[in-house]
């Protein structure tokens, strides 16, 4: 057995029970009839791939093959009553590597199995309708030399990739499961193989138009907000590297003929800063459209359409943030949502997953100056206030837990750092000393701090609250990281139900603090217009954030 | 184990099984339930393995032959 590994960070794959669950709760759609054809078992797949279906409103009937009949079932016509999706592995190309059967000790030469690779290929193209995914699964040390099995493996991927299969990644493949079961792919892995499957199957791609991309943690590694111009990085170097690369096939796609938009939660005075301090490898004048405001995303995304007059349809999204994202999929589910990885081991499928999005045979001179035609249309676009998406239901699936630490007493340097360090989500951009810090705890206050888990591992620790004796909040932080998952307002809901006062907050506003003053007027009657105290009525408080503290497993 | 851990290896038995949530599956073993032959075995293992993030090889995906033995089989994992 093998011990639990650390989750993925970002858009975790679907879960057994998480397909099992939407499954049940799935009240039809439209049907459709698949048959997943592959020489393992698919047992364990259908369910994923049935729920991947049910994601996007389809009723899907999954057929899969018995043990070791993919090769009769290729020799046999198409039943042209169902969507045939096959995933090949290399043993489907060449028996002779498949690990089950062994390692044959007498062998053909290598140019007889390509051969042989060539009659399936054959077979493969002649079935027109179907759509093919690829497994690049390792193969057993079939030739004297270790070099040659390489180089079949390598020629097998460009063989799938001629008859345009999708690849799946490597660490899909699982011997063990392989051995055991005939599945071939890792649980952990199901969830992504079956929505590569239903976004073959379903999703007819039409040529998209508009790539629009968050900016932090995607076009540069950092915020910009909290780190600065200097702290962010994405040169070819070090952590920034996969963001480098990134601008520079932006870059590739925009002479391609896409159009380039930035969506941002940031101030625009503030976003802009990498890109004019010559920080960047794009240029600002390379995007037709650059929204950088607290609004919902999906909001800034349909100005932008609209803007632009092209068709939502037209867009694809790109984030780092799973909320982000399930909020614009939420919101408007015709825009593609694609996740900006977390690692780069992932980034050659990302990409290969963007240019798919905006694949063309032949780049034209209208291509080339589209960016400069739209931009000629309007310089700038801003968001309207057209509210977002309703993520109460995808917050409750990301299983967040939030753990309140009492700072008062003890190691208080995390929620200090926090206090000092954060300028978007800040009551009012004051920094504290240790002394004074002291000083409020001496006259009676508290200090707490709060970490976030959710099932895509931990976010640490996240916010930070300074209460005074007399009840007043004098710092109250959280990171930007964790936006829009009503962390403050379960903390909030939290501390108003303490039995300690609390009368009000000592708000101030400052030039990056916007985030801070949506969430007051979330519960005052009146936006927060002059620095001073807040009032805070803890019943009221208590009651109307009651829902946001039952998302969160909570410890305190 | 957690209660939150024991709820969810509950839940994966009654999918592989095809079970409603009103069947109690703590009890159960592989020779007096049925509706566990070797697809549903298969279903129970991947459903353990997808949902906790771990690995089991075959022999000892063999020895989860009762509720109670997946229970020791996550704990011996490491999970809580």
């Amino acid at each position: 057995m093998t011990a639990k590994q650390p989750a993925e960070a970002g858009v975790a794959p679907m879960t057994f029970l998480e397909a099992h669950r939407l499954l049940s709760k799935f009240d039809g759609g439209t049907p459709a009839s698949l048959l997943v054809g592959m020489s393992g078992t698919g047992v364990q797949l259908e369910m994923f791939v049935r729920a991947a279906a049910a994601k996007r409103g389809i009723d899907a009937t999954v057929r899969t093959l018995p043990f070791n009949t993919f090769a009769q079932t290729l020799a046999s016509a198409p039943s042209g009553t169902e969507r045939e999706i096959f995933l090949l592995c290399p043993w489907d190309f060449v028996p002779e590597l498949d690990w089950r059967t062994g390692i044959p000790a007498r062998l053909s030469s290598p140019r007889e199995l390509r051969d042989r690779a060539r009659v399936v290929s054959a077979r493969l193209a002649a079935r027109p309708g179907a759509t093919l995914l690829y497994l690049q699964a390792p193969v057993p040390p079939l030739f004297p030399h270790p070099d040659e099995a390489g180089a079949l493996e390598q020629w097998l991927a460009s063989l799938a990739l001629s008859l345009h299969a999708r690849l799946l990644p490597a660490d899909a493949f699982s011997l063990s499961g392989y051995l055991s079961t005939g599945s071939p792919f890792t649980s952990r892995s199901l969830g992504s193989v079956a929505e590569a499957v239903a976004s073959a199957a379903f999703e007819i791609e039409t040529p998209r138009k508009v790539l629009v991309t968050d900016l932090d943690n995607v076009m540069w590694a950092g915020g910009i907000a909290e780190d600065g111009v200097d702290g962010v990085a994405c040169g070819p170097e070090g952590k920034g590297f996969r963001h480098f690369i990134y601008q520079r096939f932006l870059e590739k796609l925009r002479i391609e003929g896409a159009l380039l938009a930035v969506v941002s939660r940031n101030d625009p005075d503030v976003a802009v800063r990498p890109f004019r301090a010559g920080r960047t490898a794009i240029d600002e004048t390379s995007f037709v459209g650059f929204v950088a405001s607290y609004h919902a995303k999906s909001a800034q995304i349909r100005e932008l359409a609209s803007r632009l007059n092209l068709g939502l349809d037209s867009f694809v999204f790109v984030d780092d943030n799973p909320i982000e994202l399930a909020e614009v999929s939420s919101a408007i589910p015709s825009v593609r949502c694609v996740p900006f990885p977390d690692r780069d081991d992932a980034m050659p499928q990302f990409l290969s997953e963007l240019q798919r999005c905006f694949a063309r045979f032949v780049v034209t001179a209208e291509d080339r100056e589209r960016t400069e035609m739209y931009r000629r249309r309007g310089e700038s676009v801003t968001a309207s206030d057209l509210a977002g998406a309703d993520l109460t239901a995808f917050l409750r699936e990301l299983g967040m837990s939030l753990t309140i630490h009492d700072r008062t007493t003890g190691d208080r340097t995390r929620a200090v750092q926090l206090i000092n360090k954060t300028n978007q989500f800040n009551l009012n951009g004051r920094r504290v000393a240790e002394q004074d810090v002291d000083a409020v705890l001496n006259g009676g206050g508290r200090l707490f701090g709060a970490s976030l888990n959710d099932r895509a591992g931990s976010h640490g620790e996240i916010l930070s609250c300074l209460v005074n004796g007399d009840g007043v909040i004098t710092s109250f932080v959280m990171s930007c990281r964790v936006f829009q998952r009503r962390v403050e307002h379960a903390f909030l809901a939290w501390l108003a139900a303490q039995p300690y006062p609390l009368k009000g907050m000592a708000w101030a506003a400052t030039q990056r603090n916007e985030p801070f003053a949506l969430f007051l007027a979330e519960f005052r009657e009146a936006p927060p217009g002059e620095d001073g105290l807040v009032p805070i009525d803890p019943l009221s408080v208590r009651d109307r954030f009651a829902a946001d503290l039952d998302l969160f497993a909570l410890t305190s | 184990m957690t209660e939150g851990t024991t709820n969810r290896l509950e839940e994966i038995f009654r999918a592989a099984l095809g079970f409603g949530p009103e069947i109690a599956v703590t009890g159960l073993t592989q020779q007096n339930e049925p509706n566990w032959d070797s697809v549903a075995h298969v279903l129970i293992v991947s459903g353990i393995e997808s949902e906790f993030g771990v690995s089991i090889d075959l022999a000892d995906s063999l020895r989860i032959s009762s509720f109670e033995a997946a229970v020791k089989a996550l704990a011996d994992l490491g999970v809580e």
